[in-house]
């Protein structure tokens, strides 16, 4: 039996374990996704823009592991909202400062490529 | 193979979509359009996992909020490419690299922890007003300062945005606009 016979055996019964056909293993394979989608964009992308949208796609992978997670685990399912809630909130915080900076460095600096913003290297 | 499972199949693969097109895609305001993609499908799952308030916020701040934010963003800072202006940075391999690694890894060890157990969605149950006393009773005081937080990044905003007056730029300092 080699290697990703046992992986998918070890797997793919998470998947049985459903309530009208959906497991907590489908949202948290979506939300992984998410995550590393944004995860590879804050990496490889050079525009800060396009990092912010990036970080956005991350903060969303996480709070929806969390509301998954929690009606995965009892008793209180409710939690994971409340935790997405406050995910989201921080997120749009995130979001104002964030590209509040790119607009003043885009007036200093006439881009916004990341690398070009060099004030605090020496 | 069941109607939920086909709907649920829809909407993930519309929210992986819009996060690859968010990622991968040169231009950004078609990026933006991809994360409003991927937003709508975060508040499709929402509502699949019984969070129809989360569903709701997911709209109202991240679709009508930070995506309009961000189009904005990208429409005051016009980007001015210079012919040999790269949108990939060097590290482009590395990254697909750590994602093509971790990602799998990640989900693996995620789905471990979750363990074999069903959803414990209960029809019964509104799920609202569980929200509403939890955030109103046990987590007052956390929701009072996430308030707070969204106020200082308000004005912290608004002070960094803001252009200099003209009076600060005399003083024979590189020009800052």
């Amino acid at each position: 039996m080699n290697l990703w016979d046992w992986a998918v055996e070890k797997i793919s019964y998470l998947f049985n374990y459903t309530f009208n056909g959906l497991s907590p293993a489908h949202f948290i394979v979506v939300a992984v996704g998410l995550f590393g989608l944004g995860l590879f964009g804050v990496i490889a992308r050079r525009n800060a823009i396009a990092i912010l949208i990036s970080i956005e796609l991350m903060l969303n992978g996480a709070a929806l592991s969390a509301v998954a997670f929690a009606s995965a685990w009892g008793p209180d399912r409710v939690l994971g909202h409340v935790f997405a809630a406050f995910v989201i909130t921080v997120a749009a915080a995130e979001a104002i400062v964030g590209l509040a900076l790119v607009l003043n460095a885009y007036r200093r600096f006439g881009a916004i490529v990341a690398e070009k913003v060099n004030l605090f290297k020496w | 193979m069941s109607i939920t499972l086909l709907i649920f199949f829809a909407v993930a693969g519309m929210t992986l979509l819009g996060g690859l097109l968010a990622v991968v895609l040169k231009d950004v305001f078609r990026a933006a359009l991809g994360l409003v993609l991927s937003l709508l499908g975060v508040a499709g799952l929402y509502l699949m996992l019984a969070a129809q308030f989360l569903a709701a916020a997911q709209v109202l701040v991240y679709i009508g909020g930070v995506a309009v934010l961000i189009l904005f963003a990208i429409m005051l800072t016009k980007n001015v490419r210079s012919p040999h202006q790269r949108s990939w940075g060097s590290s482009l391999i590395p990254a697909a690299l750590l994602f093509l690694l971790l990602t799998p890894a990640l989900a693996i060890i995620a789905m471990q922890i979750a363990g074999p157990r069903p959803l414990g969605l209960d029809e019964q149950i509104n799920y609202i007003d569980e929200l509403a006393h939890l955030l109103m009773q046990d987590y007052m005081v956390p929701f009072e300062v996430v308030s707070l937080v969204l106020l200082a990044a308000f004005i912290g905003a608004i002070v960094i945005a803001r252009r200099k007056p003209e009076y600060e730029d005399e003083g024979g300092e590189v020009d800052d606009k």
